[in-house]
């Protein structure tokens, strides 16, 4: 019996260490800034306003090719949304080629309504790298 | 008796009055300086940057006709240039947040043309309001598209149009030195292997990447095969203009216009959509592929400069 309830107590303390771990890692990883140089951006906007790189006033395309291009991450990649600060787009990137899960944040440096061009600002690795 | 005579007097003067107020309104090409001749579009870059043997005529008689000197006439140009890249001088505009995003993007560009427009004004001087080439244009190329398309389709084996479009190629900085851009953005999904993002109703159409077309300008005789489409555009990005309404992959967006027919062409060339793209914003080029440098040199088309190819959409879902 004793050793029963011994077992009960360790199974939830083991839970609860889990998911304070799991927290504590998502939470806690510092965020790479990425540099943005706004001469760059405006010419990629007149560019897009031209009717050019459509994929840029997309945020969703923007956070893949973010991953594609800059993190040398190909293919598929699971997509969630995530909380991020206002006129900010966020969200979390599960790469199907292997575990590593990347959390990334957009923002329009041009200008901030739906014909203006995504740029990513910064990210994180939250599982593995 | 005379009370008749005085009213049918009276009607007709009416009529008279307003038959020549619309007559002088519709007749002339361009009444009076306010008004433009160049539509306040990006009419002067694709005067003087597209290719064409036909376009290049029109401009050698602009200079003739006006009497322009070599330096006005480059002075054009460069105006032509900087309507490709003006765009941008819009402020931010949160507080613009509660109106519509594409009216208040069509509104930041009517006014980057207006000040092109004053630049133009100042080289014309009185000739301004003499030259009205746009609207010869947009007729003499519809004309000349749907005669290209019907000898295409005169033509025997491998020059069918049945895989193949004429349309207006523009040029622009793709993330590698080779590729294009179609207005399909699951083609470029599925070409970078994004299967979470494209639908799974859409998906069993696009299971085959890599999704390459073969570009080929005529003026020269030269070709780009099998070029990867790599992004989305000219202007939309859910005009898979090469599939009908009633394919197996049907057209998503502007089903009522032909096949082949890009919605960025009927916009400009015709004032489809009110001449907008899918997203509100006003069309300036009546484009159905864009090209890389590198492409667009294999072609010996120079930097910067368009013209109408032929794209061979065989491969594409």
């Amino acid at each position: 019996m004793i050793y029963r309830k011994f077992l009960h107590v360790i199974l939830i303390l083991s839970i609860l260490l889990t998911v304070s771990g799991c927290k504590q890692n998502s939470s806690n990883v510092p965020w790479v800034e990425v540099n943005i140089n706004l001469d760059e951006a405006k010419t990629l906007q007149s560019e897009v306003d031209n009717g050019h790189r459509v994929g840029e006033i997309d945020p969703v395309q923007v956070a893949h090719e973010f991953l594609n291009r800059k993190l040398n991450i190909p293919g598929d990649t699971k997509r969630k949304e995530i909380k991020a600060g206002e006129g900010e787009k966020g969200y979390r990137l599960t790469p199907s080629s292997d575990g590593r899960m990347v959390e990334v944040i957009l923002f329009q440096p041009v200008r901030t309504d739906s014909t203006g061009i995504w740029v990513v600002k910064k990210y994180r690795f939250i599982e593995g790298k | 008796m005379k009370k008749v005579i005085l009213v049918a007097l009276l009607a007709c003067f009416t009529f008279s009055v307003f038959l020549i107020g619309n007559t002088s309104k519709s007749g002339g090409i361009v009444e009076s300086a306010n008004e433009d001749p160049w539509e306040q579009v990006e009419n002067l870059n694709y005067l003087f940057w597209t290719a064409d043997e036909k376009i290049e005529n029109d401009v050698k008689k602009l200079q003739l006709d006006l009497s322009l000197t070599g330096k006005q006439m480059e002075k054009l140009k460069e105006l032509g240039l900087q309507e490709g890249y003006l765009f941008s001088e819009g402020r931010r505009c949160k507080d613009d947040a509660a109106k519509d995003d594409a009216v208040t993007f069509n509104q930041r560009v009517d006014e980057t043309f207006a000040n092109i427009d004053k630049e133009v004004r100042v080289l014309l001087g009185k000739n301004t309001t003499t030259f009205a080439w746009w609207e010869n244009e947009k007729m003499y190329r519809l004309n000349w598209l749907a005669e290209k398309e019907k000898k295409s389709k005169e033509e025997i084996g491998i020059t069918s149009t049945d895989d193949r479009e004429l349309v207006y190629a523009t040029q622009y900085n793709g993330y590698t030195n080779l590729e294009i851009a179609l207005p399909d953005k699951y083609v470029k999904f599925a070409n970078l292997g994004w299967w979470d993002d494209i639908p799974d109703s859409i998906e069993p159409y696009y299971s085959n990447p890599p999704y390459t077309a073969n570009v080929y300008y005529e003026t020269t005789n030269k070709s780009v095969l099998n070029v990867l489409v790599r992004e989305v555009g000219p202007y939309n990005e859910d005009d898979n203009y090469w599939d009908s309404a009633t394919a197996s992959n049907p057209r998503r967006m502007f089903t009522d216009l032909a096949l082949g027919e890009p919605e960025a062409e009927a916009a400009k060339l015709r004032g489809y959509n009110d001449g907008k793209d899918q997203f509100g914003r006003v069309v300036n080029q009546p484009a159905g592929v864009d090209l890389t440098e590198e492409v667009a040199a294999q072609l010996r088309l120079a930097p910067q400069q368009n013209d109408w190819v032929w794209v061979r959409y065989s491969d594409l879902p």
